[in-house]
C-alpha cells in the first residue's frame, strides 16, 4: 500500500500543484485588485507556493520517518503565510489557528516517532501501539481527521482559492501518507488497535463533516467540512485494508478516491474562488441564481458539486461503492446514512446557488479564469464515464 | 549519588513548577530560556564517559546549536516580539497560578507513576529523564490553555517542545546530526514566524489577547439570525 500510494502521490502532486499554479497567474491580480490593498507581495507569494510544494514532495519522497516529520512540519511553515495573504483580521485569525494547531499536533507527532523508534529496539507491542496513537493524534491533525480538525474550516475559507485547493487536495494527503508509513511498520500484535482507531476516526470525521454541512452558509467552508468528511471516508477505506482478507478491491477504491477527490476539491475550490470575486462575499444566502447571471460558473459549480457527492460518472462512486460492498455491514450502513446528509447538504447549497432568481448582481469576470476549472471537469467526466463503464459491467465489485 | 543529570533534571522540574506559577513575561521567558540551556547540553551530561570515551564531533555540535538556539536565540526573539508588539508584561491566567501550580505538581506525580509502570529506568540513560519529560509536556500544554496572551501560546509550544527533547534525549535517541538541525531549524522558523504574526495581530487587532481571535466559527448553528455576521466583510 506504501509504494503505491507513493508513486500516485509523486504524480498527483504535482498535478495539482502545476493546476494551481496556472490558476494562480489568472486568479491573483484579480483579487489584488478587487480586494484592495494589503496583499502579501505577488512574487513572495509564489516563492512560498513553490516551498511549499516543495516540502510536500519533500514529506513524501523523505527517506527517514524523522526526516519525514521535518518535511510535513515545513509544510505548515511555509504554508501559513500563504493563508494571510490578504492580512485582514479573518486570515490573520486562521493563520494563527492554523500555525498552532498544527504545531502542536505535529509536536505530538514526533513524541509519537521517538516512541515508535524506540518500540524498534525494544520490540514491545506496548509501546508501538502507545506510538501510533500520538502518530495518528499528531498526522491527523494535519489531515484533518475529526476530533483535531478545528484548524481546518478556519484556513480553507480564508485562504485565497489557489491556496485552499492545494491545503485541501495535495497537503491532507501528505499528512495521510506520514499516517499509513507508521501503520505499515506496526507489527501483528498491534495492528488491530490501529486499525480500529483509524475507523473511529474515520466514521466520526464523516459524522462531524455531515452536521457542520447541514445549514450551513458560508460556501468555502462547506467545501472544508467536504474534506473533513472525504478524510474519514479515506481512513475508514485505510482501515479496512488491514482488516479484510481479500482487501484489493479496498485498496484500489482508496487510491482512486484519493485522486478523485483531490481534482474534484481543486476545481470546486477554484470556482469558489471565482464566486466569491465576482460577489464579494461567501454568503450562500446572497450568492443565488447563477444560471441566469453567470452561466459558466454556474455550470463549473454544479457539476463539481455534483462530483464530489459521488454521483455518477463520478470516480468517487466507484470507490464509495467498493467500500459500501466490502466494508461489514455496519459500517457501510452508518457511512452510508452519512452520506446521504452530505448530499442533502451540499446539494441544497449547490443547488439555490445555481436556481432561481439572482439576487445581487455580480460584477463579471474574465473568461480566463474558468480554463482551468473547466479543464479539470473536463477530465474528471471523462475518467469517470471511462472507469464506470469499465467497471460496472465487469460486475467486479 | 547525585550525577550532574540528576541535578539538570531536578532544576527542570523546578522550571516547569516555576512556570506555572510566573506572572511576569519576562521571567516566564527566562525559565524557558533556562529549560533550553539543559536540555542542550543535555546529551553531553548523558554520555557515557567512563566506557565511551570523549563524545565525538556530533554530540558536541548538536549540544552547542540546540543550547545557543533554545537558550538563546528563541528567548531572545520572544523578547524582541514582546517589545514589538508592546504587549502588557504581565501573564492573564485563565486558570489561577495557584491553580496551575497544583495541575503540574499533580502532573509530575502522575509522571513518575506512569515512568514507574511502564519500567522505563530499564531502557533509558537517566530514570528521572522521562517522568520529567512528561511533567514538561503537561506544563506546556497547560500553558497553551490556561493563559490568554498568544506570546504565551508560543511559550507554552517550547516548553511542550522541550519536553519532547528531554523524552528524546533520556531515551538516547540518534537520529544524526540533519535531522537533529532540522528539528531545531523548524522550530526556530516557527517561533520566527509566530512572532511576526503576533506583531501582526497586534497591530490590526489592537490586542494580543487570544479571546479576540474567535471570529471565524460556525456561528449560524447556535445564531440562525445572525448567519451573516462573519462572512460580509
Amino acid at each position: 500500500m506504501e509504494t503505491a500510494l507513493k508513486q500516485l502521490l509523486v504524480i498527483l502532486t504535482p498535478a495539482l500543484f502545476a493546476a494551481n499554479l496556472a490558476q494562480s497567474f489568472f486568479y491573483l491580480p484579480e483579487a489584488a485588485r478587487r480586494e484592495g490593498g494589503g496583499h502579501m507581495p505577488h512574487p513572495l507569494y509564489y516563492a512560498l507556493i513553490t516551498l511549499f510544494f516543495g516540502a510536500m514532495m519533500f514529506a513524501i519522497l523523505a527517506p527517514s520517518l524523522p526526516l519525514m516529520w521535518v518535511a510535513v512540519e515545513l509544510t505548515t511553515l511555509v504554508s501559513a503565510p500563504l493563508i494571510a495573504c490578504r492580512r485582514d483580521r479573518g486570515s490573520l485569525e486562521a493563520m494563527w489557528k492554523y500555525l498552532l494547531i498544527c504545531s502542536i499536533g505535529i509536536a505530538f507527532a514526533l513524541f509519537g516517532t521517538m516512541l515508535v523508534l524506540h518500540a524498534q529496539s525494544t520490540g514491545s507491542a506496548r509501546w508501538y501501539m502507545a506510538g501510533f496513537a500520538f502518530v495518528l493524534a499528531g498526522y491527523g491533525t494535519k489531515m484533518g481527521l475529526a476530533p483535531f480538525h478545528t484548524w481546518l474550516p478556519d484556513a480553507h475559507s480564508e485562504a485565497p482559492a489557489p491556496v485552499s485547493a492545494l491545503l485541501s487536495g495535495a497537503l491532507l494527503n501528505c499528512s495521510f501518507f506520514a499516517i499509513v508509513r507508521f501503520r505499515e511498520m506496526m507489527p501483528e500484535a498491534a495492528a488491530p488497535f490501529c486499525d480500529n482507531a483509524m475507523l473511529s476516526l474515520g466514521i466520526l470525521s464523516v459524522a462531524v463533516g455531515a452536521v457542520f454541512m447541514v445549514r450551513q452558509t458560508d460556501f468555502k467552508r462547506l467545501l472544508a467540512y467536504s474534506s473533513v468528511e472525504h478524510m474519514g471516508i479515506i481512513a475508514v477505506l485505510y482501515s479496512l485494508c488491514g482488516t479484510l482478507d481479500d482487501d484489493r478491491i479496498v485498496a484500489a477504491a482508496l487510491l482512486l478516491h484519493i485522486a478523485a477527490h483531490s481534482l474534484t476539491k481543486t476545481l470546486l475550490f477554484q470556482t469558489a474562488g471565482n464566486l466569491l470575486l465576482a460577489f464579494g462575499t461567501r454568503a450562500v444566502s446572497v450568492v443565488q441564481g447563477l444560471g441566469v447571471s453567470m452561466k459558466g460558473q454556474a455550470v463549473l459549480w454544479l457539476s463539481g458539486i455534483v462530483l464530489i457527492c459521488a454521483m455518477p460518472p463520478s470516480a468517487l462512486f466507484l470507490s464509495e461503492l467498493g467500500l459500501v460492498a466490502s466494508a461489514p455491514v455496519w459500517v457501510s450502513a452508518i457511512v452510508l446514512a452519512l452520506l446521504f446528509i452530505v448530499f442533502a447538504a451540499m446539494m441544497k447549497v449547490g443547488l439555490s446557488m445555481t436556481m432561481g432568481r439572482p439576487i445581487a448582481s455580480p460584477e463579471p469576470l474574465p473568461k480566463r479564469l474558468a480554463i482551468v476549472p473547466a479543464a479539470l471537469l473536463a477530465l474528471l467526466v471523462a475518467a469517470g464515464i471511462a472507469g464506470c463503464a469499465f467497471v460496472l459491467p465487469g460486475g467486479g465489485v | 549519588m547525585l550525577t550532574i543529570s540528576e541535578i539538570a533534571m531536578a532544576l527542570f522540574l523546578i522550571a516547569d513548577l516555576a512556570l506555572a506559577g510566573a506572572s511576569r513575561l519576562k521571567y516566564a521567558i527566562s525559565l524557558v530560556a533556562v529549560q533550553g540551556w539543559i536540555v542542550g547540553t543535555l546529551p553531553v551530561f548523558l554520555w557515557d564517559w567512563q566506557s565511551g570515551g570523549c563524545p565525538g564531533a556530533r554530540i558536541w555540535i548538536i549540544a552547542l546549536v540546540n543550547s545557543l538556539v533554545k537558550g538563546a536565540a528563541l528567548p531572545m526573539l520572544l523578547n524582541y516580539a514582546v517589545r514589538k508588539a508592546r504587549t502588557r508584561r504581565e501573564l492573564e491566567p485563565i486558570v489561577s497560578f495557584q491553580i496551575s501550580r497544583i495541575v503540574v505538581f499533580l502532573m509530575a506525580v502522575g509522571g513518575f507513576a506512569v515512568g514507574r509502570l511502564l519500567h522505563i529506568h530499564e531502557t533509558t540513560a537517566s530514570e528521572l529523564a522521562v517522568p520529567v519529560a512528561f511533567t514538561t509536556m503537561g506544563t506546556g500544554c497547560l500553558l497553551i490553555c490556561a493563559r490568554k496572551k498568544a506570546i504565551t501560546q508560543v511559550l507554552g509550544f517550547l516548553v511542550l517542545e522541550n519536553g519532547i527533547s528531554l523524552f528524546g534525549a533520556g531515551i538516547l535517541l540518534e537520529y544524526g546530526l540533519v535531522v537533529e538541525l532540522g528539528i531545531l531549524l523548524d522550530v526556530f522558523a516557527l517561533v520566527f514566524i509566530l512572532g511576526i504574526a503576533i506583531f501582526q495581530i497586534n497591530r490590526t487587532f489592537a490586542s494580543t489577547d487570544t479571546d479576540r481571535l474567535n471570529r471565524l466559527g460556525d456561528t449560524h448553528l447556535m445564531h440562525p439570525h445572525h448567519k451573516h455576521d462573519h462572512v460580509h466583510d
